[in-house]
């Protein structure tokens, strides 16, 4: 039955909801992931009063969200693929703000250092000079220690970061599977969904999202499941799977990440992308590794380079020259997967082909499986198939020791340890070889026009120096130290006790040349004069790239993928803010609105109380016209 | 389209940060007066610079390897200036000893004389540079290169001299092995010796003798034989029977002798059988030759008997000296010759280096007037940012609620 009262009533109780509401968008007006929520009325079923329908008034019949799934699903992907933007940016920052100062870093101190081999070359009797090349040497090894020091810890960050992300994941994941229940829980009571809650559970999935790429399938009315990597089930209904950390196999420096199901743990290292976590991954391999290997590389360069020709030499004290730099082995390490102790030793045997990768040596049923652990494309190697027979690729030798078993593993560093294991080897300046050993000399009372050539050493550090004396028995022949006659070809070379020489010209009969050990010649500046060359020379990639033009290359790229990862997060970072604003522009809160609805609410409220003061009326004035 | 409040404060505050974050970025490149920080921000460029610089300190330690190579040479350029001073005196005093009219005694001062020059050429020859290394030892700069023995002074050098790089693709010498300058000279006129026979009655005396046509000259020992006072022969040492190279007759005094393209002159009367030799010229050293000299004024002159002996021996010590001098000129040649090198190189590397720092200068550093209208620009910006926040912020409908 209508009336009045019942009418109003009805208002005052629908409006009521709609200023409650109200009032809830404006308390959530910055609470992050709020959607702004409406009161839908509906009128209430009308009586019927002999031919006409009178209405009954009006029910609240619904708050609901205001709520565009497709809007929801954009910010969450893009909010993914920007954490991961923004992870890799920020560190590939780190790296470029370390090694990327062309005025102050690895540039400046090689170039002091071959400044200081100049400055030797020039006066190489001045001790000052020796001394400072001695410190220059030991400047730059601190500075390539010091960077591998720090890229190192950058590399124990990513792992620290990867346990807290896990940690975090997992919370988030926790989340989602409890709220996952009580939305169930709230449907089943009301048959009415729980805004609040699916705002909260919507934000944790963002959040989830923005540290690791996942996808997300909702199931029925209340339950959405949660996959990462390529499908690894994170949350499934009420259960949440735990993502943790475990100590990698095949490099127990670091970890890798694993999803712990109730079917078994999951390696997922491999597998996930996206968000801060794939972020710091790609970021560890696709620049902070290889950046490690490359100095490892140009440390390798420099030493080679340096102890090459500074063995050619002869030091102050008459002696040969030793090596100038120590420099650190080949590393490898053994997977705990391994059946045996077997080790392998790694040698390198060509400076120039040694690459920036890291090798996996597989053991296989009938010889050796080497891939290239960056890329897990196999490599191709030679091995001459005897249990001792080293196996050679890319510049390395390796040999596995006895009792290897079957898919037992190597995994090979050509060039991470080469920096630990840098120094300078000389403490004295006297030892600096910046003389060569030998010198040539025709006698005086030579009658022909022969002439010799200064004596080239071929084996460094194996040289003798004996005097050797060149005797012409006649104008086509000669002996070296009285040995066997030889014939005279002009310019031909003559080789000796680790020595090359060639005489050109016509010698005479009886004609003698000499070669003597250059012990006294202290002024001697060629072989300081050889290494400041060598410093020049193309060593890396073939001979083609000198030392200093691969530090620059490699400060350079690091450049190059720094402005990449930025540009690609601001852009990400544009379509990110595009996306919240369409999302926003749906169902975001505002305030002028809010205050537009209060105010209608509050007309309306104030009318419909005017209808109960009228019924009310309406009943005095029934009740007074009966009063007798 | 409707806005959310949040959305808008957010789009304010990120628009007046970005103003904020530009300002800055245009800030620091103003007070570092570089257009980029760090090698992402231009990272062609970065690489770019950083050959530049490399470039640039070669050139720098080019620079002060010239000025080490030039600072010796200049020493050199002394020393040898100082030798052609020594020789040259040396010289005048044996002309003045040549001089028929001197007496012994008087000889003897000049013989005295030559020592002086001796010892001061020595002295030279152990010159050491502002470094103490020794300028004449090759590269044992440390061993005092000439030194007196009983058979004559000894060389303790090498044979070789230090490379120094002056440009990237030029290395000079910084000095000369003493072996170069003050030894290994060919004595006389550099091709061969002439002596008297020591058994010569006459007073017929040989000159030094030239060389008129090098390629008509074989080397070997040669004897002009008188066998009468007039009539003469030269035969060369072949065994059993010397051939005979050319005969004449007829002599008179300061006539010359031709054959295989050389020309001698005897002075003075040869008696019959006298003989006069020819040898190739032999290698012997700036101190043999003024130590020669000095022994030949103190024990011999025209008037002592040994007239004819005197004067080839102070003809030849006069030729020697001209060759220690032509070896001295030639030196001298050569230092110049390196040091306009220098010279070359260094105007090459400064016009370079000018290049390289304008290059280096456009790549890197800031063009102020850009920059600080630039920072202007984004001032004005972030201004009228905060300004519009902080006005279309305050306005709310709530005011408005009463």
């Amino acid at each position: 039955m209508a009336d009045m009262l019942g009418t109003g009533l009805s208002s005052l109780r629908a409006l009521q909801r709609a200023l409650d509401t109200t009032a809830h968008n404006i308390a959530n007006v910055n609470t992050e992931g709020y959607t702004r929520q409406r009161v839908d009325f509906a009128t209430r079923k009308p009586s019927v009063y002999g031919s006409a329908w009178i209405g009954n008034g009006v029910n609240a019949t619904q708050v609901k969200r205001v709520y565009d799934q497709f809007l929801q699903d954009s910010v969450r992907s893009s909010s993914g693929a920007l954490g991961r933007l923004e992870a890799f940016a920020s560190q590939a920052e780190r790296l470029d703000n370390l090694l990327g100062d062309t005025s102050a870093g690895l540039s400046a101190s090689l170039q002091s250092y071959t400044d200081a081999i100049n400055e030797v070359a020039s006066t190489p009797t001045s001790i000052s000079a020796r001394q400072v090349l001695l410190a220059e040497g030991r400047a730059l090894v601190d500075k390539l220690k010091n960077y591998d020091a720090r890229l190192s810890e950058m590399s124990a960050d990513v792992d620290t970061r990867l346990t807290v992300e896990a940690g975090e994941i997992n919370t988030l994941a926790t989340g989602v599977a409890r709220l996952n229940g009580e939305i169930a829980v709230a449907m089943q009571r009301t048959g009415q969904p729980p805004n609040d809650l699916l705002d909260q559970r919507d934000q944790l999935i963002e959040q989830l999202s923005a540290k690791v790429g996942v996808t997300v399938v909702a199931e029925g009315d209340t339950n959405v499941n949660v996959f990462i990597g390529t499908g690894q089930p994170l949350v499934l209904g009420t259960t949440a799977s735990q993502v943790t950390t475990v100590a990698d196999t095949l490099d127990p420096s670091r970890v890798r990440m694993a999803l712990q199901t109730p079917s078994g743990t999951v390696d997922i290292s491999r597998t996930i992308s996206g968000g801060t976590l794939g972020g710091l991954l790609d970021w560890r391999s696709e620049m902070l590794d290889p950046t490690r290997n490359e100095l490892g590389r140009i440390t390798l360069a420099v030493a080679s380079q340096v102890n090459g020709v500074h063995r050619e030499g002869m030091d102050l004290t008459g002696a040969l020259g030793g090596d100038f730099f120590n420099v650190g082995g080949v590393g490898v390490t053994y997977p705990s997967t391994n059946t045996t102790a077997t080790t392998a030793t790694a040698t390198r045997t060509n400076i120039g082909a040694i690459t920036t990768s890291d090798y996996v040596i597989t053991k296989t049923a009938t010889g050796y499986a080497v891939r290239n652990q960056e890329t897990g494309l196999p490599v191709t190697f030679t091995w001459a198939g005897g249990a001792a027979d080293p196996l050679q690729f890319d510049g390395l030798s390796v040999t596995v020791g006895a009792g290897v078993a079957t898919n037992d593993q190597f995994v090979i560093h050509p060039t991470r340890d080469a920096i630990s294991g840098f120094g300078v080897a000389i403490t004295d300046p006297a030892r600096i070889a910046a003389a060569a050993p030998l010198r040539t000399a025709a006698v005086s009372t030579n009658t022909g026009t022969g002439s010799i050539s200064q004596a080239e050493v071929l084996t460094p550090g194996g040289t003798t120096l004996s005097d050797v004396n060149i005797v012409f028995t006649s104008a086509t022949t000669y002996t070296v130290n009285g040995g066997a006659s030889q014939t005279y070809a002009a310019g031909g070379n003559i080789d000796f006790n680790g020595w090359r020489l060639q005489i050109s010209g016509a010698p005479a009969g009886g004609d003698t040349f000499t070669v003597r050990s250059n012990a006294g010649a202290v002024g001697d500046n060629r072989n300081a004069f050889a290494l400041a060359d060598a410093m020049k020379a193309g060593t890396l990639e073939g001979g083609t790239v000198s030392v200093a033009a691969a530090v620059e290359r490699m400060t350079g790229n690091l450049g190059l993928q720094t402005q990449a990862a930025q540009m690609s997060r601001d852009a990400e970072s544009v379509v990110h803010e595009n996306d919240i604003a369409a999302r926003d522009s749906v169902s975001g809160v505002n305030l002028d609105e809010e205050a537009a609805n209060m105010m209608r609410y509050q007309q309306a409220y104030a009318a419909a109380a005017q209808i109960i003061a009228i019924s009310g009326e309406l009943f005095d004035s029934l009740l007074n016209a009966v009063r007798r | 389209m409707r806005l959310s409040t949040a959305g808008f404060h957010r789009n304010s505050i990120d628009a007046i940060l970005e103003h904020q974050y530009k300002l800055s970025k245009t800030q620091q490149q103003i007070t570092t007066g570089k257009k980029f920080q760090s090698a992402a921000e231009d990272p062609i460029g970065a690489v770019r610079g950083a050959a530049l610089d490399r470039t640039l300190a070669d050139n720098e330690q080019y620079s002060r390897n010239s000025n080490i190579v030039e600072s010796r040479l200049k020493y050199e350029e002394q020393s040898l200036a100082d030798a052609t001073a020594l020789l040259q005196s040396a010289r005048d005093l044996a002309l003045a000893g040549a001089n028929s009219t001197l007496g012994q005694a008087e000889r003897r001062m000049l013989a005295n004389d030559v020592r002086q020059q001796l010892s001061a050429l020595m002295e030279v020859a152990n010159r050491d540079d502002s470094n103490g290394e020794f300028l004449f030892a090759g590269t044992r700069t440390a061993t005092r290169p000439f030194a007196q023995t009983s058979s004559g002074v000894v060389y303790n050098g090498d044979l070789t001299s230090r490379q120094i790089r002056i440009s990237s693709t030029q290395a000079l010498a910084d000095s000369h092995t003493g072996s170069d300058v003050f030894m290994n000279i060919a004595e006389r006129n550099g091709v061969f010796r002439t002596t008297n026979g020591a058994a010569n009655t006459g007073n017929g005396s040989i000159d030094v003798g030239r060389v008129v046509n090098p390629t008509a000259w074989v080397a070997g020992n040669y004897t002009v034989q008188f066998t009468t006072a007039t009539d003469w022969q030269v035969v060369d040492d072949a065994t059993p029977t010397p051939n005979v190279i050319t005969t004449g007759t007829g002599f008179r005094p300061g006539q010359s002798i031709n054959f295989n393209g050389i020309t001698v002159t005897i002075t003075g009367t040869p008696a019959a059988n006298d003989t006069f030799e020819i040898q190739p010229a032999q290698d012997t050293d700036m101190f043999a030759m003024l130590e020669e000299l000095a022994v030949t004024l103190e024990t011999s002159g025209p008037t002592a008997g040994a007239g004819a002996d005197f004067n080839n021996r102070i003809g030849a010590a006069i030729a020697n000296l001209d060759q220690a001098l032509e070896r001295t000129v030639g030196v001298r040649a050569e230092v110049g010759a390196r040091l306009s090198a220098i010279d070359q190189a260094t105007n090459v590397r400064e016009s370079e280096a000018v290049d390289l720092q304008s290059l280096l200068s456009d790549l890197r550093d800031v063009d102020y007037a850009k920059a600080i209208s630039e920072l202007n620009q984004q001032y004005a910006g972030l201004q009228a940012a905060q300004a519009a926040y902080t006005k279309i912020a305050q306005m709310s409908l709530f005011d408005f609620l009463r």
